[in-house]
């Protein structure tokens, strides 16, 4: 019942969609016929199994190195390798941009080694893939990570006992059990390129979900958008589908282990390439628009009139931090609410139900932001006009958007839980409803908490529905940062670009010091 | 911790999860905006941002005591929000970064007339002839060239004279761009359809460069990408800025084209109450103040924009308004946005 409630939230966008492109005449059919937007829809599906391909790449060998090995300074990596999930993608595009420029830092920098005419430019599919995945591997990586808190890892020493090295041990020893968890993290990733806007109109890459916000920017025209955006919404739906089917092929249960905290894997010389991995990592996806921030910062300071003072622009930032703080929290408190007894029933019970909740979570995470800020504002103008603008529509607004991304996680740690734990505490006298609370709480609650700070880090930097939703006069540090960085206000945009970085590395920091986040 | 929770324990544990989950939804319920909305406030829907708008706004409530909120965002974005909500808008006022976008909310008959004495403060040309709208500052079109690879001489009278081969892979601009979109309806209005389509045909063969907006095409033009960018000529001074406070030289300088050349048109930033305000009064007070001398002066010294009530002077090195020789082009008629986007999307500019 509730999960057809949340079911029915998540649909809302797609009715709006559907009564807006009704009204669809042949020019705007003409245009989605045309061999250009087949171009587009092939960019869109290149930059988008792109990203997922390399969120893979870089998500799950840094989840395994961050929890399952010896590498020196590992706490510290946890926390660096995670935070780039706050960095909002067009923040990460300009400073890509910024940096990559033909009279840019990186040039500069390399010039004197002589490989400046090696860089490549920032522009392009390859730039938007790069970028993304950079902004998503985290999202692979922290549901791997909550499965792999889960996996017993006796498979992998035994195979490690029978003389596999520690890659090939984890290999056949523990990949197949985190596949789930993996193609979970990567249909996210491959979502969130599908939808977003911001960083591929940066880089310039001509995807379906740019021309859609095109077409709302230069004409306003909110027909041939909603027709576009439906299509780029059937093709979210062919990816779930994918995902679907892999993890049928690989569903396994896995008996949940106790609470035996594994063995690191010892890396010897390995730890080198994986120190060089992780700051690479880091430093493209965290340091570099750290710095590019830290210069906006500068300049600001150089710039601020009568000298160095700096108060005004930090006083100008609370009252937008705060408000982030309190939106995103709530929303991250909504949305995991309603997020588990989606993951239940889409772990537990594979039926339509759950077919169908994916599907409708997936979809208001895929329609791009522009589309799906609009439908909420329709939504809660013909539902709720009282209601219009406040921050308990806002909030509920985010949650359903992000519903895909806080479930899966928890699916994930659901799903290994076997059934068997809690028939085990029903045989011995529990109630079902005790046996969930007693002994499958304690072990989804990594998923649980991983979903949460996803959704807290992602509602922080979110920017469209924010844009259209907040209550008037209110101010976050996502629309601030966008406002001012578009139109060329750099000095402008520095202090709630600072702020929003902060704390996000604060609240990464925090979360992965409580014991249940990190049980090493 | 080895202790198993007793059935005390875990009811304490269980009411404490309750309330943690429940006080965010409690702050909600009690405050429905985290930054409190002053009584009797006027709501202004902004396209233009926050570092500009917000000390304004401020005087205007110092000046005339009445409070308003704004709300930020791009002038399409609010445009679009307008549009989906209706008469139930809340906004009372829209500030307009272009002439066009106000045209559409004219079309859907969402702006209510101005009066007559607010309207007699700027010339003809620049506010809408059915009185629905009024410009608070012009903006004029040019090409931003680079100074390194370029000098002033090098440049075209015409903007006409850009399709030529030379100026292959040297061009910047911003096509989904509002002001550049008006641009081209503007040429398709004065010298015909065809003559606006063999210029941008033209400027297509010499592959001009896509930018997001025209900031970035300026910024194109700094960094080496291109050597001159279409734009608006106040982009300038705000990246100039930038540039200067971090003690470098922002290599750019702007051209503008010759009087009575379609190049040389003047767009605006404008304002129009919505005709469903239940707070008309106020807000024709925030238009009026707008256009008065303080605000004006504001808008000439903070963005260089064109001031457009007579008798403000313009901010320095910039060419007089009277002096652009602008075309006679009335930015109310250029309402067939639609025709340019088609023109544009048949020549794959657009999407």
């Amino acid at each position: 019942m509730p999960v057809a409630v949340v079911c029915v939230l998540a649909l809302i966008p797609i009715a709006y969609l559907l009564i807006r492109a009704s009204g669809v005449g042949d020019d705007a059919l003409r245009l989605l016929f045309r061999p250009r937007s087949v171009q587009l829809l092939l960019t869109s599906v290149v930059v988008c199994l792109g990203t997922a391909t390399g969120a893979i790449a870089l998500g799950v060998p840094l989840a395994w190195l961050t929890l399952r090995t010896d590498l020196p300074g590992r706490r510290a990596w946890t926390a660096l390798v995670v935070a780039p999930l706050a960095v909002p993608s067009y923040l990460l595009a300009y400073a890509f941009v910024a940096a990559l420029a033909p009279d840019g830092p990186a040039r500069d920098l390399l010039g004197p080694v002589g490989l400046a005419g090696w860089l490549p430019g920032p522009h392009g599919v390859a730039g938007a893939i790069v970028v993304l995945t950079l902004s998503t591997y985290p999202l692979v990586l922290l549901a791997t990570r909550a499965a792999l808190t889960r996996v017993d890892p006796s498979t992998a020493e035994v195979a490690r006992s029978l003389g596999d090295g520690p890659i090939r041990a984890f290999r056949n020893g523990t990949l197949p059990m985190l596949l789930p968890a993996v193609a979970a993290g990567a249909l996210l990733a491959a979502l969130y390129a599908l939808s977003d806007f911001g960083s591929v109109a940066i880089l310039r890459a001509d995807t379906f979900a740019r021309a859609i916000a095109s077409q709302y920017n230069a004409s306003l025209d909110r027909t041939t958008a909603a027709l576009f955006s439906l299509v780029l919404m059937l093709l979210a739906f062919g990816l779930v589908l994918l995902e679907w089917r892999i993890r049928r092929r690989h569903a396994i249960r896995v008996p949940a282990s106790g609470r035996r905290t594994p063995r690191p894997v010892v890396l010897g010389r390995w730890r080198w390439p994986a120190l060089a991995l992780c700051a690479s990592v880091v430093l493209l996806a965290l340091v570099v628009p750290a710095l590019t921030v830290l210069a906006w910062l500068v300049r600001a300071w150089a710039g601020a009139p009568g000298g160095a003072s700096i108060p005004a622009p930090v006083a100008d930032v609370l009252g937008p931090a705060s408000a982030s703080i309190m939106i995103a929290g709530s929303a991250a408190v909504v949305g995991t609410l309603l997020v588990v007894p989606i993951a239940i029933v889409q772990a537990r019970f594979p039926g339509r139900l759950a077919a169908a909740s994916r599907l409708a979570t997936s979809a208001a995470f895929a329609i791009p932001g522009i589309s799906f800020a609009l439908a909420a504002v329709f939504a809660s103008l013909a539902l709720v006009p009282g209601l219009y603008r406040t921050v308990p529509v806002l909030v509920l607004v985010l949650a359903v958007r992000h519903l895909a991304l806080g479930a899966a996680p928890v699916t994930g740690s659901v799903m290994l839980v076997g059934r068997g734990v809690t028939d085990a505490a029903r045989s011995l006298g529990d109630g079902p409803s005790r046996a969930a609370w007693r002994v499958g709480l304690p072990l989804v609650r990594p998923g649980i908490i991983a979903g949460a700070v996803l959704l807290f880090l992602t509602i922080l930097k979110e920017l469209p529905v924010s844009l259209f939703l907040v209550p008037p006069g209110t101010r976050t540090l996502a629309t601030r940062l966008w406002t001012e960085a578009t139109e060329g206000g750099y000095v402008a945009a520095a202090a709630p670009a600072a702020a929003l970085l902060l704390i996000s590395l604060l609240s990464v920091g925090w979360l992965l010091r409580s014991p249940t986040a990190s049980p090493a | 911790m080895s202790s198993r929770p007793t059935r005390g324990h875990r009811s304490v544990a269980l009411a404490g999860v309750a309330l943690a989950a429940l006080m965010p939804a409690a702050a909600i319920a009690q405050s429905p905006s985290p930054e409190p909305v002053p009584e009797g406030a006027i709501t202004v829907y902004s396209g233009r941002n926050e570092g500009l708008v917000g000390p304004i706004v401020a005087r205007f409530t110092e000046v005339t005591g009445i409070p308003a909120v704004v709300d930020y965002g791009g002038t399409t974005a609010k445009t679009a929000q307008i549009l989906e909500e209706g008469s139930a808008s809340p906004a009372d006022v829209f500030f307009s970064q272009d002439a066009g976008a106000l045209q559409e909310l004219v079309s859907a008959g969402l702006l209510a007339p101005l009066a007559d004495e607010t309207l007699a403060l700027v010339p003809e040309g620049y506010r809408a002839a059915d009185g629905t709208w009024i410009g608070a500052s012009g903006r004029a079109r040019v090409a931003a060239y680079s100074t390194e690879r370029l000098t002033a001489d090098q440049l075209p009278g015409s903007i006409l004279e850009f399709t030529d081969p030379a100026w292959k892979g040297r061009i910047g601009w911003a096509p989904t761009n509002a002001s550049l979109l008006s641009h081209v309806t503007a040429m398709r209005s004065a010298l015909g359809e065809d003559a606006a389509r063999a210029w941008l045909e033209g400027i297509k063969a010499n592959e001009a460069k896509v930018y997001e907006g025209n900031t970035q095409a300026v910024e194109g033009v700094a960094n080496g990408e291109v050597d001159v960018a279409l734009v608006n000529h106040y982009y300038l001074w705000n990246l100039s800025a930038a540039a200067e406070a971090a003690g470098e030289t922002f290599p750019v300088a702007n051209h503008y084209f010759d009087a009575g050349d379609i190049g040389a048109l003047v767009n605006i930033a404008g304002l129009g109450i919505l005709a469903s305000t239940d707070q008309p009064t106020e807000a024709a007070a925030f238009v009026d103040f707008l256009l008065s001398p303080e605000a004006q002066t504001y808008f000439a010294e903070r963005t260089h924009e064109y001031p457009l009530v007579e008798g403000i002077p313009t901010t320095e090195g910039l060419v007089p308004l009277a002096d652009l020789g602008a075309p006679p082009v009335g930015l109310d008629q250029l309402e067939d946005l639609a025709g340019t986007l088609a023109l544009m999307r048949e020549l794959e500019l657009i999407d």
